[in-house]
């Protein structure tokens, strides 16, 4: 049998694996450092490590509350703490996946595969509405 | 370092089973570093994704909140499926079509299983996380695969998305055509994986597989590593509503993804060594007894 989108498939598949790889090397770079400077005492963190212990037994909501960490993306505003820059890779990686799905639209449109065009924008939808933070707030 | 400077003065964790231990608060990072590195050494061969051991045993053995061991969870099994879908990708084992449909399907559900996760009682998420382990160790058990399912025809919807193709099996060298039948009924029961993958923070290989393969009729090598690509879009959107939440501590992340990744580089290796049955059969025999203590915990025993 021959696959009609034998070709289209081997540009997809290179694309998003691409991509991909880049996104998530990245990311974990970034997880990795922002750790070490936690770690090491490089920036203050938001949460001192000698009050985890009685926090991390709470629920997230207690633990929001009690800890005043910031909800939502107000933590980009809090990137000179050590502990948000580690929450940074953490965000990297839960985005990387939309521009990979993205960058895949072109391709589809190109070949007139419109079923497809809307996947793709449908999943970039989704991870979207998850990260703006809106599903969560209403 | 701080963890050692800020250490010194320990801290008192009531440990599951009612046993009070005085740990430095340092301790427990490394211990789960060192808990994420075995589950990785055996996750690995077993055919099961991290998080389906890490969230029943960390959250029952560890003294962190639900909330944070699902966070971290869905962290771990996504980096884990990230990680390994460029590869995937570039060899034939996952496919871009076939994983958009379901993934968008399943990513829109995760989101309202962890806000259900979230919203819910611990002790009832404790209680169905129990149930639902003990259910993946009885599916372990008796489902059987089929390397390569027999697929007369492909559905009407299949055609239209062309779910067709075909994968070189490196094993073998044998070039193996693929199609997709009962899509409607796959397309729904993802729906329901999504769920489950939000709400419990534990993945979802073990759902994955048997559906691509069994229930869609995929070749079982594809049906693992689509799995994978699937996995990396729908924890994506999960994973947000624990971040949006501030159920993100880094130093519970960041261990547990380091660990559970360089244990699955050694698991990886452990395949040549062990049977790949031997280690199933140790997966279930943990599965069961994490499954227990989830009950227990949950019931307050």
């Amino acid at each position: 049998m021959v696959n009609p989108h034998a070709s289209l498939t081997e540009l997809t598949q290179e694309r998003y694996a691409r991509w991909l790889e880049v996104g998530t090397r990245l990311s974990l770079l970034a997880m990795i450092v922002g750790f070490a400077l936690y770690i090491f005492g490089v920036l203050q963190p938001v949460v001192p490590f000698e009050k985890l212990p009685s926090l991390w037994r709470l629920s997230a909501d207690q633990f929001v509350a009690s800890a005043g960490v910031p909800v939502g993306w107000t933590w980009l505003a809090q990137l000179h703490r050590a502990d948000m820059l580690a929450v940074l890779g953490v965000a990297c990686l839960a985005l990387c996946s939309l521009p990979c799905v993205l960058a895949l639209v072109p391709l589809f449109w190109a070949r007139g595969d419109r079923i497809y065009v809307v996947l793709c924008i449908a999943q970039a939808l989704v991870l979207l509405v998850s990260a703006s933070g809106w599903v969560v707030a209403h | 370092m701080v963890f050692l400077r800020a250490g010194q003065p320990s801290a008192k964790h009531l440990l599951p089973g009612g046993v009070l231990s005085e740990l430095p608060f340092w301790a427990w990072p490394l211990l789960l570093f060192l808990a994420c590195f075995l589950i990785g050494v055996i996750a690995v061969p077993a055919g099961i994704g991290g998080g389906t051991l890490f969230v029943p045993l960390v959250g029952g053995f560890f003294p962190f909140h639900l909330d944070f061991v699902r966070g971290v969870g869905l962290m771990v099994a996504l980096a884990s499926a990230l990680a390994a879908a460029p590869m995937l990708l570039r060899s034939g084992l996952a496919n871009v079509r076939v994983a958009l449909p379901l993934a968008v399907l399943a990513s829109a559900s995760s989101i309202a299983g962890a806000m259900w996760g979230l919203a819910l009682p611990p002790h009832w998420v404790q209680i169905a996380l129990g149930v639902l382990v003990m259910s993946i160790a009885v599916i372990m058990m008796v489902s059987r695969q089929s390397e390569v399912p027999s697929v007369g025809k492909a559905d009407r919807l299949a055609q239209a998305l062309s779910l067709h193709g075909v994968f070189v099996d490196r094993s073998n060298q044998k070039t193996i055509e693929w199609k997709v039948h009962r899509t409607i009924p796959g397309l729904v029961v993802f729906l329901g994986i999504g769920v489950l993958a939000g709400m419990f923070g534990i993945g979802a290989g073990w759902a994955n597989v048997p559906t691509l393969n069994l229930l869609m009729g995929l070749p079982v090598k594809m049906a693992a590593g689509m799995s994978g690509l699937i996995l990396g879009l729908v924890d994506s959107s999960a994973v947000w509503v624990y971040i949006n939440h501030g159920a993100v501590l880094p130093v519970l992340a960041v261990p547990s993804i380091v660990g559970m990744m360089l244990g699955a580089r050694a698991g990886a290796r452990l395949l040549n060594v062990l049977k790949g049955s031997t280690i199933r059969r140790m997966v279930i025999v943990v599965l069961i007894f994490a499954g227990v203590r989830a009950l227990s915990k949950g019931l307050g025993w």
